[in-house]
């Protein structure tokens, strides 16, 4: 691994107590990784979906059968992120449930690549009724994500992981995570995003947060608490989200990626259309 | 009991159009089953036996498997091309259907019907289908265009190329699509775990829809316990 998992704690911490929040974004591709760190971001984070997201596909499709999620996000950093990325450490998303792996082997793989932390996505969080009961009875519930966590923790891996409720934050700090992201949701917005009526409200996103943060808390005090998704799509979303919780910052992937390239490519092509021309004569 | 015996009603003399003297000349199917390699093309069924082709089945050992393979522990439309003849000039295997991830938007749709094609498969299924998940997560995954209906389009796509379908369901309202527009027989299911008063209602609403259209039903759970020994 590239950065061991005290000097990203260290810079992290540094950044928190200049009053700075700490920034992790997502990147599918070798350029928004490279300007997500020109932009200061503290952690590139690398999972399949961000290759779906740059495709045009929804970061859903990164739940589904649509490729190898975990040999994704080796090529992806293999051949395209590591290489661009100069002094930031990189984080790959992993599919901890992935039954047709062994999880110590990959993480070495990982490991072997530059990768300095690890991140559980996909996830079966997303995924609710009866067929995540099927996916928990048949292990390939969130409790391999918690060992592949707890694995990676073991490895000396920097560890940030996505949770949805309390009893999963307590059950990821007690298997050493470093940075609990509290997952609201679907990013809103877009060509591809959720719809808003179809997320939680903004206003509700601070305590759903707390909440995680106190429960991850109460087992490691020193777990950082960040927020993901859901309503959180700009920064001001994010700037009122943390003005209201203990999280100190905010891991963006179609908020920091798919949204400003969809506005930017848009309002660019616009402009050059509205570029004149001089009149030719037939 | 879901699966349907004998012969149709569709093997009448009468039949005007071309598509018609299609239907009545095929038996309806009365089995199927699901096969992790493709069938020699003389053992291709008999008519009355259809084959679903699922070669990403070979690695996953157990039963539930097929639930889960829905999930993103594979590319199941790469690993079917990868398992397809290349040559073209296949001979026709006219009941096999290949298991296809319906719902997938990277898989170039018209290459992998042409591929289809060239192997000699007559047919194609939506299989796995994102119908296997429910809850709040399966209304979002329809809501961003990743849904069952989604899933019939592309069968719809397939048979205007001039492929037969198969049709995963969970709902009667995707079964009722799929019956009109022209699927040979549907796989029900209710998910991986046993179904609740509601669901089993809809399966005998779905078997019910299928028999006035002539049209075999066969259950899920039957196929996964019967045939994962393949």
């Amino acid at each position: 691994m590239r950065y061991s998992r005290e000097e990203i704690l260290r810079r992290l911490r540094g950044q928190i107590a200049q009053g700075r929040p700490i920034v992790g974004a997502g990147a599918g591709t070798g350029i928004s990784a490279k300007f997500a760190e020109a932009g200061g971001a503290d952690l590139i984070i690398v999972y399949n979906s961000g290759r779906y997201r740059m495709a045009g596909h929804g970061s859903l499709a990164g739940l589904l059968a649509f490729g190898d999620a975990n040999a994704i996000v080796k090529e992806m950093g293999e051949h395209e992120i590591l290489p661009v990325v100069r002094d930031t450490p990189v984080v790959a998303g992993v599919m901890g449930t992935d039954p047709l792996r062994r999880m110590e082997h990959l993480l070495a793989e990982l490991d072997t690549l530059g990768f300095s932390g690890i991140n559980n996505f996909p996830t079966v969080g997303l995924i609710d009724g009866r067929f995540r009961v099927e996916l928990e009875r048949t292990a390939m519930g969130f409790g391999k994500e918690i060992e592949m966590i707890h694995a990676a923790h073991e490895r000396g891996f920097f560890t940030s992981v996505y949770v949805f409720n309390p009893e999963e934050a307590t059950a990821m700090a007690r298997a050493g995570a470093d940075v609990v992201i509290a997952h609201i949701g679907l990013t809103i917005g877009g060509s591809i995003g959720l719809a808003c009526e179809d997320a939680i409200r903004l206003e509700k996103a601070p305590a759903v947060v707390q909440s995680i943060g106190d429960a991850a808390k109460r087992v490691k005090p020193d777990v950082l608490l960040l927020c993901h998704g859901g309503p959180i799509a700009t920064p001001a979303d994010a700037a009122y989200v943390l003005e209201r919780c203990d999280a100190v910052g905010f891991v963006g992937a179609s908020s920091m990626e798919r949204l400003p390239v969809e506005n930017a490519i848009a309002e660019t092509t616009r402009a050059f259309k509205s570029v004149s021309i001089r009149r030719v004569y037939a | 009991m879901l699966r349907r015996q004998g012969h149709s009603s569709r093997s009448r003399s009468d039949a005007s159009t071309p598509k018609q003297s299609e239907a009545a000349s095929i038996p309806v199917i009365a089995r199927l089953r699901l096969t992790q390699t493709l069938p020699p093309v003389s053992n291709d069924g008999s008519g009355t036996t259809a084959f679903v082709f699922c070669p990403w089945l070979k690695r996953s050992p157990c039963a539930s498997d097929l639930w889960t393979s829905a999930l993103a522990v594979h590319d199941v439309n790469g690993t079917l091309l990868d398992s397809l003849p290349r040559s073209k000039g296949q001979r026709q295997r006219h009941h096999t259907y290949a298991a296809i991830f319906a719902v997938d938007g990277l898989q170039p749709r018209g290459e992998l019907i042409r591929r289809i094609k060239d192997a000699g498969i007559g047919g194609v299924i939506n299989l796995p289908s994102v119908s296997f998940l429910d809850g709040e997560s399966a209304e979002v995954f329809s809501r961003l265009s990743l849904g069952i209906d989604t899933e019939i389009d592309c069968l719809e796509t397939c048979l205007k190329e001039g492929l037969r379908i198969g049709g995963v369901v969970r709902s009667v309202q995707a079964a009722k699509r799929l019956l009109d527009i022209g699927a040979r027989f549907l796989i029900v299911h209710h998910g991986p775990l046993s179904g609740g008063r509601a669901e089993v209602d809809a399966g005998e609403s779905i078997a019910e829809l299928a028999r006035h259209r002539d049209t075999p039903v066969f259950a899920l759970e039957e196929l996964i316990t019967r045939d994962r020994a393949l």
